[in-house]
């Protein structure tokens, strides 16, 4: 079992590598340079240089990618050009914001997911399987950013109780003073309550809008799940057993169905990623994703590889964590790969 | 013997080309209108809120007249450098102004001094002597009338020669919250939140597009940065609210030497900086040297000291005079009347010696000033909190916090700005929603023609824009008022001369080419080209 887990271990390493070099080469090919956009009109051929060799803009393309993998490798990002700032701690900053925005729209998408999934699986073709058919049409189709403007428009007019423009101390409360930059899970943990309703009317909206994405998925594994799990034999046996139908249903039949929707929920944690970059930036919501946009649209390389990393080793990671799941629980998958 | 014949011929061929251009056409021997590439940037500036839309709107009429015109959008970065080096055949740009001087406007864009390759301002590479001669003459010059004497002679010359076609001055736009103010647009300043009155021990936010890149006004150049510096520091001159004119600020009062080349500053007596330190001689200096002097040790050696070079060049050394509240400027060469101007500038402000010592390079993210609000905090990318100056020189602020927050997005400020979701004051208003912003009850919006220009550049120094009759004949060919209607929604005014109306020098008695293809038609065939 060991050596499984360490060889899965290891082959991340080279995955790691080869996606380095692909965000590496990425930003390369990317046109223009922070330097120019830093100096704007005062740039002159002098300062170009100086400021290009400063973050090691300008030797050749292999060295400064060996000197970039060294240095990532031992977590060290670099500086972003823009700010004074350390861009290790910059996206420390920046991570809280979107954990709880993630988190906070997975809950939603699981438990409206679910929901509606197992409805509709039990009554097929009745008006709460017609509402899960559009569910899951529309949460795959409708570009999120579109979405989040008409969720603006509607839920958040003039006196609505729905607040835009993301959080920090400073909106929560007068007094509001937090260690971590959870607001959410900080102000519910002091049980501050002013601040916790101000922290949920704060990310209600974009945690509604980024929830549509894995909320399709959910709905139609749930469906199937359940449909498959529904038709077995032992759903007969427990039937004729005399059991009542709720009990069928909420003992036997949901909670194994929920297997593998409960897996497919944590791989959307890495599609939830994607979805928040265009989610926060149209919220202004203070996360990861709408640091990267900035640092794209200002060619603050070090910070946009930065993010870009730290998205792929998420992804990486929730795999990896799947997959020593897998191992655990399913023996047969065990003695396969021996 | 043949070998002489066909080298003969070959001169004779190259002969009768290189006189092609220049003999006054009519002859029968016209050529065909080379095809024109039209670069411009994919970045939304103050003066060309949407290039593409104006690039369109250029082609279409240059086409009008014969030319075949490609379009060519780039990369804001890449597209710099591009005119920079002059690698582009034509070009749209624009230019917002540091101080309010016809200097900053032809100077920059027209003299032959900033045509150099690779560093250019003027991408029109025109290298006129006689506009250089007026040009360095009124930089020097302290009699007012000379110097728009010269300007205007300058304009003149320039509307002829015609290296670039003026599109648009801009205006200035930005909208609050009515029970917020007096607020106004400033030439040079952002607003001017001391002036504020209502709401009486408010909070204001400002929603703004970006992050500040940093804080220290000495080091820093662009406006999301200098729109919070100017609340919280003071300059040894300010503008007087609504003006370009000069009046005493952290200085009280000021002289200078017969010859321009020594000024000599009053400081104020008894202002203190936020940290409690006296605003003296010595910080004063000490906010000069740091940016000329590269060992100075408050100049940063990461810093881009953007500014400095620019605006104080000429600027030899600055020092204490008589007595510890007394400045002296020493100046290589005189120093022109903008001077002052200059000084009231945010990269002029005076920050806290005191607390450049103690805190270094983090000075840049924890200002210390003298100004009507201090530093309060700064949450990375999302919001930048300051509070009154309850010792403020000038009288207390009403208000007693100014929060700068971001929305990336110019409908999204506008949305917020109306449903009061955490803003009171925009600016860098996307013009379609200005005429919803001024159709609502709860919103004051105001519009002034700012201090820039957007214009059509020709390289000058490649063929067919080499030829003053080319370039004639393409500003002969655009139609201004159309371009505002459709890429400005009106939000613009035509441009006649680089220099803007709002500036001192402003020629306003020259008559603009207004759209006439036959005359850009003839024009064309004048140099030598075929057109139908």
């Amino acid at each position: 079992m060991f050596v499984l887990i360490a060889r899965r271990l290891l082959t991340v390493i080279p995955l790691l590598v080869v996606a380095s070099f692909i965000v590496f080469l990425l930003v390369e090919l990317f046109p223009g340079d922070a330097c120019t956009v830093k100096l704007q009109k005062h740039a002159t051929k002098e300062k170009l240089a100086a400021c290009r060799s400063a973050h090691d803009l300008d030797g050749p393309f292999p060295a400064r990618y060996g000197r970039f993998l060294v240095k990532a490798a031992q977590g060290d990002l670099g500086k972003s050009i823009l700010q004074e700032k350390r861009v290790s701690d910059l996206i420390l900053d920046k991570l809280p914001a979107t954990i709880e925005l993630s988190l906070v729209a997975l809950t939603i998408a699981f438990l409206i997911g679910t929901w509606i999934g197992t409805r509709s699986a039990l009554k097929p073709g009745s008006w709460i399987d017609a509402i899960g058919q559009i569910v899951s049409t529309a949460g795959v189709s409708i570009p999120v950013f579109w979405l989040a403007m008409m969720v603006m428009a509607q839920f958040a007019g003039k006196g609505a109780w729905f607040r835009l423009g993301g959080w920090d101390a400073a909106t929560l409360g007068p007094d509001v003073a937090y260690a971590t930059r959870f607001y959410l899970f900080e102000s519910l943990f002091r049980l501050e309550l002013d601040a916790f309703v101000m922290a949920i009317r704060s990310i209600t909206l974009p945690a509604l809008t980024l929830a549509t994405i894995p909320l399709a998925t959910i709905t139609r594994m749930t469906r199937s799940s359940v449909l498959e799990e529904a038709s077995k034999d032992y759903v007969t046996t427990a039937r004729a057993k005399g059991l009542s139908e709720k009990r069928v249903i909420n003992r036997h039949v949901r909670r194994n169905a929920m297997i593998p929707v409960v897996t497919i929920t944590g791989l959307q944690l890495g599609v939830l990623l994607s979805g928040a970059v265009l989610t926060e930036s149209v919220f202004s919501w203070p996360g990861l994703g709408r640091a990267m946009v900035a640092a794209a649209d200002s060619r603050n390389y070090p910070v946009l590889m930065g993010c870009m990393l730290l998205f792929v080793c998420t992804f990486v990671l929730v795999n990896l964590i799947v997959d020593l799941l897998y191992l655990w629980i399913d023996p047969r998958i065990r003695t396969d790969a021996a | 013997m043949r070998r002489t014949i066909v080298l003969f011929s070959v001169l004779c061929l190259l002969a009768t080309a290189g006189c092609g251009g220049d003999d006054g056409g009519g002859s029968g021997e016209l050529k065909p209108l080379p095809p024109i590439l039209l670069s411009y940037g994919n970045n939304s500036r103050p003066y060309m809120p949407s290039p593409g839309s104006v690039a369109q709107q250029v082609k279409l009429m240059l086409e009008s007249i014969g030319f075949e015109v490609q379009l060519e959008k780039q990369e804001w970065a890449s597209y710099l450098n591009q005119v920079k080096n002059g690698k582009h055949q034509m070009a749209l740009l624009g230019w917002s102004a540091d101080y309010p001087d016809a200097d900053n406007f032809l100077y920059v864009l027209l003299d032959k001094d900033n045509a150099r390759v690779g560093s250019a301002n003027n991408i029109s590479f025109y290298r006129d002597e006689q506009v250089h001669a007026w040009l360095k003459a009124a930089r020097v010059s302290h009699d007012p009338a000379e110097r728009v004497a010269l300007y205007r002679k300058a304009q003149e010359k320039v509307f002829d020669d015609c290296p670039m076609v003026p599109l648009v001055y801009t205006e200035k736009v930005i909208a609050y919250r009515k029970g917020y103010g007096p607020l106004s647009v400033e030439l040079l300043t952002h607003p001017i939140l001391r002036l504020v009155t209502e709401p009486k021990d408010g909070t204001l936010v400002f929603l703004r597009g970006q992050d500040s890149v940093r804080l220290d006004p000495g080091d820093v150049s662009d406006g999301e940065s200098s729109k919070v510096i100017e609340q919280v520091f003071d300059q040894l001159t300010r503008f007087k609210p609504g003006t370009d004119v000069v009046e005493p600020a952290l200085a009280t009062s000021w002289t200078s030497s017969e010859d321009h080349k020594t000024w000599t500053f009053q400081i104020r007596e008894g202002v203190t900086f936020h940290d409690g330190s006296p605003v003296d001689g010595d910080a004063v200096v000490n906010a000069f040297e740091r940016q000329r002097d590269p060992q100075h040790p408050h100049h940063f050696d990461d810093g881009a000291w953007e500014f400095w070079q620019g605006l104080f060049g000429p600027v030899e050394k600055v020092e204490i005079g008589s007595h510890p509240m007394e400045v002296v400027f020493r100046f290589s060469e005189p120093a022109g009347l903008f001077f002052l101007q200059q000084l009231a500038q945010f990269s002029a402000s005076i920050p806290s010696k005191v607390a450049l010592e103690k805190y270094g390079k983090e000075f840049r993210v924890r200002p210390v000033g003298s100004g009507p609000f201090r530093f309060v905090s700064w949450e990375d990318d999302t919001a930048i909190t300051l509070a009154r100056n309850p010792d403020y020189w000038d009288g207390v602020p009403a208000l007693k916090q100014v929060i700068f927050r971001i929305a990336t997005n110019p409908t999204v400020r506008s949305q917020r700005l109306r449903d009061q979701q955490q803003a009171d004051l925009i600016d860098n208003i996307d013009p379609e929603t200005v005429p919803q912003l001024e159709g609502d009850d709860s919103i004051e919006v105001q519009r002034k023609p700012g201090l820039n220009v957007g214009y059509l550049a020709m390289n000058t120094m490649q063929p067919p824009f080499d030829d003053k009759r080319v370039r004639q004949a393409v500003a002969w060919a655009l139609n201004k008022a159309r371009i505002i209607k459709l890429a400005y929604r009106g939000l613009a005014q035509a441009a006649t001369t680089p220099v803007p109306p709002t500036v001192e020098g402003h020629h306003e008695g020259i008559e603009d080419r207004v759209r006439d293809a036959a005359k850009a038609k003839a024009l064309l065939r004048e140099a030598g080209y075929a057109v139908k």
